[in-house]
């Protein structure tokens, strides 16, 4: 059990910008966000973090394909020898668009959030799921292979198995489950909808029930009690010297924060802003600092709180991560002995 | 439905899967790698059958295979769903059995798990007058 893959993922969110105001969106994407990231500004974070180990771009947003940049990121990504994969909401993939960017993809997630009703009101728009449907075939017969992306929520997971059996219909060669974060906009339009540990495990037992069904490969981001237990070493960072052993998902953000691990890991976490100074100088400051070292500790903490549970079964890594990183601890960034206990001292509280 | 848990809905949709082709070849398949004798094979749900009711027998080193058995049947259902019924062992014989009778249902097998109890009801019935 590797959470990226086995690469470490650079992942670039280029703009807020999208053709739809999805009701779960974690970074309140829509039609009228404008900014993006000037691509040449990208261009120097991608050499960077090539050079610093990260094997893959994953590009996402907003809608990525509305990123004027994002040929030519996906073209410098492939000559750098990352792998490249885009997450979109297929809706705009098709013709000259999907065209100039299928050369330098390795593969696409396109977002399928379950049957058709379902699919419509969590994108606010009817008629979505019908078009990403029909864009499939252009997906498919450009030659990336592509996944799906089902967001899970407390109400949906009967939903995998049509999805599932989408996917074997269309070509799709995998299902990834996400389990709803409660960010940006879901925490206003779908406030009660975060899966509990019912749902994850009820989602986990389908995964396992229907991966391989028809070549379709499922995947729940979600890990259980036991798999904490057996895999300390994949989750808590080993080599916390290396950006990559304490980050292997850094992402950037639409504001051009670059942050570890989580959208909503706590802002002391973050890196700094690509605007102020290139990622390796950024990359190599955090290293430095206490931040990195303290991140790897809450990982620790994290590690030793889930690993003791004996009333919950099923868990979203990241997301428990981050909560951690928010509440604790409370003192940071005041100096920390290393490998002390992270509880702050009553007299800096 | 829109309130549901996806689980609850997950569960439901569980119970109601019907048996298919594939689902009663997996039965057969497994039952052709075994030493036990079927004696009785009886399709719940008419046309559309929901449930399959197996009673089968082992005798001396082949009942081993009982474990076996009850391990399909556990696979057979967390692949398939349906409204288990947990399977039912007879011994003949104590301390050591001539025979083990094992009855298995598949998939949703309840109108014929009714049928036996009213047969049992009807044996009770019968026992009592006959101790009349």
């Amino acid at each position: 059990m590797v959470l990226t893959g086995g690469s470490p993922v650079l992942q670039v969110h280029p703009s807020r910008r999208c053709n739809l105001a999805c009701g779960h969106c974690y970074s309140l994407s829509g039609p009228h966000q404008a900014g993006e990231l000037p691509p040449g500004l990208l261009s120097g974070v991608l050499e960077d973090a090539a050079r610093l180990g990260y094997l893959q771009l994953a590009v996402s947003g907003g809608e990525p394909l509305l990123y004027r940049g994002l040929p030519e990121l996906l073209r410098q990504a492939k000559a750098l020898g990352m792998l490249t994969t885009l997450t979109t909401n297929g809706m705009l993939a098709s013709g000259a668009r999907w065209e100039v960017v299928a050369p330098f993809l390795d593969a696409a997630a396109i977002s399928i959030d379950g049957i058709e009703a379902d699919h419509d009101q969590i994108r606010g728009q009817a008629g979505a799921f019908r078009r990403t449907v029909e864009n499939l075939e252009s997906v498919r017969s450009s030659g990336v292979p592509f996944g799906f992306i089902f967001t899970l929520t407390q109400f949906n997971a009967d939903s995998l198995r049509p999805v599932v059996e989408l996917a074997a219909q269309t070509g799709a060669r995998s299902v990834q489950v996400h389990p709803l974060s409660l960010q940006g906009r879901a925490l206003e339009k779908m406030p009660a909808a975060q899966p509990d540990q019912v749902e994850l495990l009820a989602a986990l037992a389908e995964a396992r029930m229907l991966n391989g069904k028809e070549g379709v490969r499922v995947h729940v981001d979600a890990i259980t009690l036991r798999q904490v237990r057996a895999f300390r070493e994949q989750l808590v960072p080993a080599q916390p010297f290396l950006v990559t052993g304490l980050a292997p998902v850094l992402m950037v953000g639409a504001d051009g924060s670059i942050l570890p691990l989580a959208h909503d890991i706590d802002r002391r976490f973050h890196l700094g802003q690509i605007h102020q100074a290139p990622l390796a100088v950024l990359a190599s400051d955090w290293l430095d600092s206490r931040a990195a070292e303290v991140l790897a500790q809450v990982c620790g903490q994290t590690w030793n709180e889930l690993a003791s549970q004996s009333d919950r079964h099923a868990f979203y890594w990241y997301d428990e991560v981050a909560a951690r990183s928010r509440i604790f601890p409370p003192c940071f960034p005041a100096p920390l002995p290393l490998g002390k206990d992270l509880r702050c001292p009553a007299e800096l509280r | 439905m829109a309130n549901l848990r996806g689980s609850e809905k997950v569960l439901a949709a569980w119970k109601r899967r019907t048996l298919s082709e594939e689902s009663v070849n997996e039965i057969a398949e497994s039952l052709q790698d075994s030493p036990a004798v079927v004696e009785k094979a009886v399709f719940s749900g008419g046309e559309n059958p929901t449930g399959l009711s197996l009673s089968l027998s082992l005798k001396g080193d082949d009942m081993d295979w009982c474990g076996s058995g009850l391990k399909n049947w556990i696979t057979w259902h967390r692949k398939h769903g349906g409204n288990p019924i947990p399977p039912r062992i007879f011994t003949e014989g104590i301390p050591f059995p001539d025979v083990i009778r094992l009855e298995l249902t598949y998939g949703d097998a309840r109108d014929f798990q009714r049928s036996l109890e009213t047969d049992r009801f009807d044996q009770n019935a019968i026992a009592q007058i006959k101790g009349r």
